[in-house]
């Protein structure tokens, strides 16, 4: 047994995890969560591997509407698109959902942010104020106390079952061992 | 969903069935009790590996058919996938398989069966491919997972056929004698194949955190029944012989399908495994998937991140984990005391779900 947890462990170490067994995104533009100044014209999503035809995106602007996109293409790893029109200044989600090489659908989504002209300006000035609130943000975060319900009311009955079971079963067990 | 998982765990049975006949007719009469097994079992689990294997298939045709046509999204599917190209070939080696099955006498003559289980183990190197495309040029993953699926085909097939198509119980021991260091290599190849892929989706450090998904939790239940298997397969292997010397009459045959039953158990998770999204990035993955329902139930409040949820000691979990004792102590005592193989079955059951509810109210 020492000798099977030894095989263990040097097989542990010499395999580091290098490899993802499916197929997930690299990098993206726009990435996760950026601002951008100017309205993006194509999206470009990269994965770790090829990923099938049939693999799509859809954009959702603000008001949760499609926004039209055209030239969906995909080149091995890569996914393309194009905004034939300007986006207008908010928040943006893609929504992506793919088929990695191995046969597996797999969906996620990436937000970004298109600021508007007004934004733009008004961001320049209010700069140092935002700075200072995002400050004081880190310096006390928010506790929010989670209502939970742990353990469930079920638990006790469950227990008490299993403590029924254990005791019924433990004299089944003593009578068995009598009887023969 | 359950249909992808019940395929999934048929496919697994059909390969166990196929190794388990054809090892067992490689092995002398002399040390192997009685065994028939219907030319139609074999055909059927022929069949089920054509069918089964094709589900990836059916699923991505599933996903894109709308829109495209059925029929052009299949032809799509099938020639250009990577997941179709692969099911392809393992229908081509199927047809072959199942006429060398049905025209030669692959049960009686040892070459016939020794040709089967070549054939068998390049349909398992097939649908390796079939659900490793994505990782093919890393070697080391296609490896890792053939290993794994020849080990317990091979592992699990043998005690299928002998607890399932035996007609007597003749030549036990001399069966233990070979079966039981064949079952200990596969289990350890089993065990060293299976940490070296969990390793690849699950960072060990992780492994808690993954229990806030599905994938996880699957993983979780999967290793809880390996501990009452191991206690089973010392039973069956080691104690049994003790049993058979002191009471030649002694049925050992509900025992090893006890054995077999948990391992239906385990093989459902690993299906479950299969089809669930793995945590690469447990944060992300909570944030496309949702945190398990299971997990939901038992943590009672809203999940925010991983970050929030602790492990730690409640009384619960330590109620659990007592009762789980309890009920392991009562699995080794139900042997010695020659209870019912069902009785310990069961024990086995409650304790596998005390520890794990003992874990999942450790939060």
């Amino acid at each position: 047994m020492k000798k099977a947890l030894l095989l263990f462990i040097i097989c542990f170490l010499l395999f580091p995890n290098s490899t993802f067994a499916h197929t997930g995104l690299v990098s993206s533009s726009p990435s996760e969560g950026e601002v951008l100044t100017v309205s993006p014209e194509e999206i470009v999503l990269e994965f770790n591997t090829k990923v099938e035809q049939g693999s799509q995106f859809q954009v959702i602007n603000p008001s949760g509407n499609g926004v039209a996109v055209t030239g969906i293409s995909v080149e091995d790893n890569m996914l393309y698109g194009m905004f034939p029109q300007e986006l207008q200044g908010g928040d943006y989600q893609i929504l992506w959902n793919i088929i990695g090489a191995d046969g597996h659908p797999i969906e996620g989504e990436i937000s970004f942010t298109v600021e508007s002209e007004q934004e733009k300006t008004s961001n320049e000035e209010s700069n140092q104020i935002i700075n200072k609130d995002e400050q004081s943000i880190e310096e006390d975060p928010v506790v929010v106390e989670m209502e939970r319900a742990n353990p469930p009311a079920i638990m006790s009955t469950i227990a008490v079952i299993l403590a029924i079971l254990a005791i019924v079963s433990f004299f089944y067990v003593i009578r068995k061992g009598k009887i023969q | 969903m359950i249909i992808y998982l019940i395929s999934e765990l048929l496919l697994y049975l059909s390969f166990a069935i196929l190794a388990g006949t054809f090892i067992i007719a490689i092995v002398p009469n002399e040390k192997k009790p009685t065994i028939s097994i219907h030319k139609r079992w074999l055909q059927l689990s022929i069949l089920g590996i054509v069918l089964f294997s094709a589900m990836p298939v059916v699923q991505i045709v599933e996903y894109l058919y709308q829109g495209v046509g059925l029929s052009l999204t299949l032809t799509n599917v099938i020639n250009n996938f990577e997941v179709g190209r692969a099911w392809t070939l393992i229908l081509i080696l199927s047809i072959f398989y199942y006429l060398l099955i049905s025209v030669f006498p692959v049960q009686q003559k040892k070459s016939y069966a020794v040709l089967a289980l070549v054939f068998l183990f390049i349909l398992i190197l097939a649908v390796g491919w079939a659900s490793h495309a994505a990782s093919l040029t890393e070697w080391s993953g296609f490896a890792f997972h053939t290993t794994h699926f020849t080990a317990v085909s091979v592992w699990i097939g043998v005690l299928f056929i002998v607890s399932w198509f035996s007609k007597d119980t003749k030549n036990w021991n001399a069966l233990l004698k070979w079966y039981s260091p064949l079952a200990i290599v596969c289990f350890i190849l089993t065990m060293i194949s299976g940490f070296y892929m969990m390793s690849l989706v699950v960072d060990l450090t992780d492994y808690t955190n993954s229990w806030l998904l599905d994938y996880g939790q699957a993983l979780l239940i999967k290793h809880l029944f390996i501990i009452p298997l191991l206690v089973f397969a010392f039973f069956n292997g080691m104690w049994m012989k003790c049993r058979l010397n002191q009471n030649p009459q002694f049925n050992p045959k509900p025992w090893v399908r006890g054995e077999s039953l948990l391992l239906l158990f385990i093989f459902s998770a690993t299906a479950f495994l299969g089809q669930s999204s793995p945590p690469h990035e447990i944060e992300s993955t909570i944030k496309t998937n949702g945190v398990s329902a299971l997990f939901q139930f038992f943590y009672g409040g809203t999940i925010a991140g991983v970050s929030q949820v602790q492990f730690s000691l409640t009384t619960f979990s330590f109620v659990f984990m007592l009762l789980a004792a309890i009920f392991l102590a009562l699995l080794i005592y139900s042997f010695r005391k020659k209870a019912p193989a069902i009785f310990a079955f069961f024990m086995s059951f409650l304790s596998v779900l005390s520890i794990y509810l003992s874990f999942m109210t450790s939060f």
